[in-house]
C-alpha cells in the first residue's frame, strides 16, 4: 500500500528505528511498510499518524486497486 | 493467535518439543534390533531400489541419531536466540511467522500426499519411508525456525 510515510520521516529527520521505537515496532516493520510489503494493523496505523499529527487518510493512500 | 505467536517462548517451548519428540524416537530406535527387524530394504540385494537399500543400511546403522543430534544442537541455537531476545516480536515479525507456519503446513500435506502415493505404489519399507518423511518434515520446520529468528532479530 502507497503511503507517506517514508516522506514524513525524513521531513522529522528520524531513522526507521528512531521511528519504529516512538510506535513500538522494529525498524524491519517501518522498512516494510515504507517500501509497501506490509500493510500495517489498523492501531499501528493510527499510532503513525498520531505521531505524525496527520490523519490516516493522508498518511496512507487509499486506492481501490490496493483492497484485498 | 498472533497475540500468542508474538511471544517469543511460546515459539521456543513449541520447537522444543517438536524436536523432543522425534529426537527422543531417533535416538531409542538407532540400533535397537527391533527397528532394525522392520526395515524392509536392509541386506536386500536389488538395483532397483538402491535409494531405499542405502537408506535401510544408513537406518539400519543407527546413524539417523546423528540427525538428531544435529536437530538438537539447530533447536538450541533457536531456543536460546528467542530466549536472549529482550523483546517480543512486533505484528511484521509476527505476520512472517504465520506465513512461515502456513508454507510449513502447505510443505507438509503435499509431503503427506506425495508418500502416501509412494506407498500405494509400493508398499514394501513403510518405515523407511515414513523415517524420510519425518526426517523432511522435522528438519524444515527446524531450519525455517532458525531463518525466522536470525531474520526477525530487533535491529
Amino acid at each position: 500500500m502507497q503511503n507517506n510515510v517514508k516522506r514524513l520521516r525524513e521531513e522529522r529527520g528520524l531513522t526507521q528505528k528512531e521511528l519504529g521505537e516512538h510506535v513500538g515496532v522494529s525498524r524491519q516493520a517501518i522498512n516494510a511498510i515504507e517500501t509497501g510489503k506490509f500493510d500495517p494493523s489498523i492501531w499501528l496505523a493510527y499510532d503513525l499518524a498520531q505521531f505524525f499529527g496527520v490523519t490516516i487518510e493522508v498518511l496512507f493512500l487509499f486506492q481501490e486497486e490496493d483492497r484485498k | 493467535m498472533k497475540h500468542i505467536l508474538k511471544i517469543p517462548a511460546i515459539n521456543a517451548v513449541g520447537l522444543s518439543l517438536f524436536t523432543a519428540f522425534y529426537a527422543l524416537i531417533f535416538i531409542v530406535t538407532s540400533r535397537h534390533v527391533e527397528f532394525v527387524n522392520l526395515l524392509y530394504y536392509y541386506n536386500r540385494t536389488t538395483d532397483i531400489h538402491s535409494f531405499w537399500t542405502g537408506w535401510s543400511s544408513f537406518l539400519a546403522s543407527g546413524r539417523h541419531a546423528l540427525i538428531a543430534y544435529a536437530l538438537i544442537g539447530i533447536t538450541i541455537l533457536v531456543v536460546l536466540m528467542l530466549l536472549l531476545r529482550r523483546r517480543p516480536y512486533d505484528e511484521y515479525h509476527t505476520a512472517n511467522l504465520l506465513q512461515c507456519l502456513a508454507a510449513a503446513t502447505i510443505l507438509t500435506l503435499a509431503a503427506i500426499a506425495g508418500f502416501y502415493l509412494m506407498i500405494l505404489s509400493n508398499p514394501n519399507g513403510i518405515v523407511e519411508k515414513f523415517t524420510l518423511f519425518i526426517v523432511i518434515h522435522w528438519t524444515t520446520v527446524v531450519l525455517a525456525d532458525l531463518v525466522y529468528v536470525f531474520v526477525s532479530r530487533w535491529r
